[in-house]
């Protein structure tokens, strides 16, 4: 609030402020008459609108604009806008603040005395000449005309389709806009005249391609469309029926995976259900029975496939002859799904090489890797490998199927190709180290004195974590070279979070003990 | 000017008149420019380095040089106090310097009675511009015999007090490459250094003028044209300056911005700061802001005055973290920071 004392420059900073109010009043004003003229005009374009929202807008906005005049008063900060455009160096502001002290100083006097000084030879309307902003002005010109224009036009300014077409366009969300140009033609117009164009096989294609919306123009052959929506239904029930059976063997894969037991029966099964989905046709679900059915007595995968189709063509429905077959997995000795030499999803255990980066030993030309002996653990512990899908290294040849995971046999034929690449699972588990051994007692008369224990306590929140400890030191003590420095900070970074996981294990209920 | 007619001035000025105030704002400024100008007879650019230095010593404060050898930040000092009729020493700081060695010892002596006295023998630390030349180079403990007397201005030998006298004031120098063998200063000797000023290379023209000034039969020296009570009171006059609130309120906040987790404090400092700077180094901002103003003949401290003081008063009192070691950050891109996001008075 400005000051009841009246010093000599108070009138320059009194004039400053009244033309900062002004300025940020007419920047307020644009504001207003673009949000009044758009109010007067949205009504009238949509035909909905309610009555009088212009004006209603137009008087909150200059209720607004009022109160800013009247409540953003401040001489300090007006004092400091004329220091910053006449370049005094905080004279004015600081002149301002001493006047507002009940006993200036003598050197505080002789400063307002400047600034008086200073302040006489300044003009407020050259420091801050009030222009109303170009935009204000403009906002202003549109919300006249309107005003002017608009009662010389009875009813909505628009049709009745277009009114419907700019509610629409003013309520739709982006997606709503990304599905209406869903075909790539970006307006509605130009999908409707490709859509009176399109023949019937283009539309079957769209639908086998998966487009399933219908055109409902009037302008096609509804014969013609039944037709090919009959051509297409039948083409798409294996899908659906192939969907409902991957969906029914997922559920069965995630139900197995719970046992114990059927682990890698899951494995197997997730790999059918991938199989079963990539086979769209009836063809190709028997060439990929074909070419499981090639992978030899003995693969469990193709065994199982087998027994699938046997049980579907006795009148089983697919479901029902999955369960089936699951629960015959289930009986089966898991020793024996893991033995080596079973081509699929072998158990590769391998050591560590000491560095944490263990490289997996697959096995080369069919053959398996299992069987490895476990050996020292490296830094990171044991990692297991588990490759679930897939020989490899295997060649597979040209007629397995389109999947690159196919499981194909192990001989090379006279053109061969590798399939896509297999995926792996590589899970890190924690390095078990053997407790200490605990040491011989020494005997009593080896004791010369016991050692007492300490009385001192430290409190807890004095005590520095060895971490800090030791980034501080290496930190301090020494320059560390260049190139290490990475190598430094990552160590700490590194023990920081062990230290952290180790603190949180520690918690009660917060975690086993490693 | 003589001794005289000084003490005449001084009493002038002593008074609280404005004509007074107004007469010593001018004598200190035309004080200040002679001490320059005789610097600058000998030392060829560098005209923010003795700016500095100056600043220290009329705020009672110390200043510390760093720069690569040869590039003449003894000679500055060696200068400034030839230009000064004030006792000068110089203590050259070795990893052998003992404490005694700077602030004296207590000698055994004998009387004419033949008694035997505990004497002592004051160190040269015992004079009003000491110059502790590559201060690094030196023991903590013989760094830390410099605390007391920096910031007390006073030594205690034994069961013995000795006060220095008005005005002591310490210019130390270090070396920030050939770090083998030094001791870096802990951070309590640190923060007792009003101003860190770090010398640069000269331009060609300023190495040209060297070369000129430093190779003819005759080099130019400085003549002191400043006594001690004339320093006296140019401080008085520092002192005097008033600083409007919101003045006040942007030195604080520029200090607040290099404390981590402050609510100034841009992203550099909540990342590469370990402890920011204390409130001396907001009592530095003020000073030295202080100084700037009366040199530019005003009465009253701009923010300007204060944003200027920033780095040479702050960039020595901000302790970096491991990560702002390791990454090498400069605490004066922290400190560009800080200005840049701090709000200044009724922005």
């Amino acid at each position: 609030m400005p000051d009841s004392r009246k010093a000599p420059f108070h009138p320059l900073i009194g004039k400053l402020d009244l033309r900062l109010r002004l300025r940020r009043v007419a920047r307020d004003l644009g504001v207003v008459a673009a949000a009044a003229a758009l109010a007067l005009l949205l009504p009238r374009l949509t035909g909905d609108g309610m009555p009088g929202l212009a004006a209603a807008a137009l008087a909150i906005g200059v209720a607004v604009a009022a109160f800013r005049f009247a409540t953003g008063s401040s001489f300090a900060r007006a004092a400091a806008a004329g220091d910053r455009r006449g370049e005094l160096h905080d004279e004015l502001a600081s002149a301002q603040w001493f006047s507002t002290r009940s006993s200036p100083t003598a050197w505080e006097a002789l400063q307002m005395a400047r600034a008086a000084r200073r302040a006489s030879g300044l003009d407020a309307a050259e420091l801050f000449p009030v222009r109303v902003p170009g935009k204000t002005f403009a906002a202003a010109g549109v919300l006249a005309a309107l005003a002017l224009v608009l009662p010389l036009f009875d009813g909505p300014l628009l049709s009745e389709e277009l009114r419907a077409r700019l509610a629409q366009s003013l309520t739709a969300t982006p997606d709503d806009g990304e599905d209406a140009g869903g075909g790539g033609d970006g307006t509605e117009d130009t999908a409707d005249a490709r859509v009176e164009t399109r023949s019937p096989e283009e539309i079957l294609a769209e639908l086998r391609a998966g487009e399933l919306r219908l055109p409902d123009e009037p302008a096609l052959d509804p014969a013609a469309m039944e037709a090919a929506l009959a051509a297409a239904m039948e083409e798409r029930a294996f899908e659906a029926s192939s969907a409902e059976v991957s969906a029914a063997l997922a559920g069965l894969a995630e139900a197995m995976d719970a046992a114990v037991d059927a682990a890698l029966a899951a494995e197997w099964m997730a790999s059918l259900e991938e199989a079963m989905r990539n086979a769209n046709t009836p063809e190709e679900l028997a060439a990929l029975l074909e070419s499981l059915e090639a992978g030899g007595e003995g693969d469990p995968l193709a065994a199982a496939a087998a027994e699938m189709m046997e049980l579907m063509e006795a009148g089983m429905s697919a479901e029902e002859a999955l369960e089936q077959l699951a629960g015959n997995m289930q009986g089966m000795d898991g020793q024996q799904m893991n033995a080596p030499g079973q081509g699929e999803a072998q158990q590769m255990p391998f050591p560590g090489d000491g560095e944490g980066g263990g490289q997996p030993q697959a096995g080369e030309g069919g053959e398996p890797a299992g069987g490895m002996p476990q050996g020292a653990a490296g830094l990171s512990g044991q990692v297991q490998m588990v490759a679930a899908e897939g020989q490899m290294g295997a060649p597979i040849p040209l007629d397995a199927g389109p999947a690159g995971n196919m499981t194909g046999p192990g001989g090379g034929g006279e053109s061969e190709v590798f399939g896509a690449a297999t995926s792996l699972e590589v899970q890190l588990e924690m390095e078990m180290i053997p407790a200490p051994l605990e040491e011989e007692p020494v005997p009593e008369q080896m004791i010369e004195r016991q050692s007492r224990r300490e009385d001192a306590t430290v409190a807890y929140d004095s005590v520095q974590s060895l971490a800090d400890y030791a980034e501080e030191t290496v930190s301090r003590s020494q320059p560390i070279p260049t190139g290490l420095r990475p190598l430094v900070r990552a160590y700490f970074n590194r023990i920081r979070e062990t230290a952290a996981a180790l603190a949180e294990a520690a918690e009660p209920g917060g975690g086993e003990q490693p | 000017m003589t001794p005289a007619s000084a003490v005449a001035e001084a009493r002038e000025a002593s008074s609280t008149t404005p004509a007074d105030i107004e007469r010593r704002v001018d004598l200190f400024r035309r004080r200040h420019d002679l001490i320059q100008a005789q610097v600058g007879r000998v030392i060829v650019g560098n005209q923010e380095v003795i700016s500095g230095i100056i600043t220290c010593l009329l705020t009672r404060g110390h200043v510390l040089l760093e720069g690569i050898p040869g590039l003449g930040k003894t000679k500055i000092v060696q200068t400034l106090s030839e230009a000064m009729h004030l006792k000068f020493n110089r203590i050259q700081f070795t990893p052998d310097l003992m404490p005694g060695d700077i602030v004296g010892t207590n000698v055994v002596r004998e009387t004419d009675t033949g008694a035997k006295v505990l004497d002592f023998q004051p160190g040269p630390i015992f004079c009003h511009l000491m110059l502790a030349d590559e201060v690094n180079r030196a023991t903590p403990k013989s760094q830390s015999a410099l605390l007391e007397a920096m910031q007390e201005k006073s030594v205690s030998v034994g069961n013995t007090t000795y006060k220095l006298e008005e005005p002591f004031f310490v210019m130390a120098t270090q070396n920030p490459i050939e770090l083998e063998g030094t001791y870096p200063l802990p951070e309590a000797q640190m923060d007792r250094f009003l101003m860190k000023l770090r010398i640069g290379y000269p331009t060609e023209d300023e190495l040209r003028e060297i070369v000129v000034r430093t190779t003819a039969v005759e080099e130019p020296v400085a003549e002191p044209v400043v006594h001690r009570h004339e320093v006296l009171e140019m401080r008085e006059t520092v002192l005097s300056v008033p600083v409007a609130r919101p003045v006040h309120d942007y030195a604080i906040r520029l200090t607040m911005g290099s404390h981590p987790g402050s609510p100034y404090a841009p992203p550099l400092t909540n990342r590469y700061v370990k402890f920011g700077a204390s409130p001396r180094g907001t009592q530095a901002l003020v000073l030295s802001g202080k100084v700037r103003a009366l040199l530019a003949g005003r009465l009253h401290v701009a923010a300007d005055d204060v944003q200027a003081s920033v780095k040479p008063t702050l960039r020595h009192r901000l302790l970096l973290n491991f990560e702002g070691e390791a990454d090498k950050v400069d605490t004066d891109d922290i400190l560009d920071e800080i200005i840049e996001r701090v709000p200044r008075p009724d922005a």
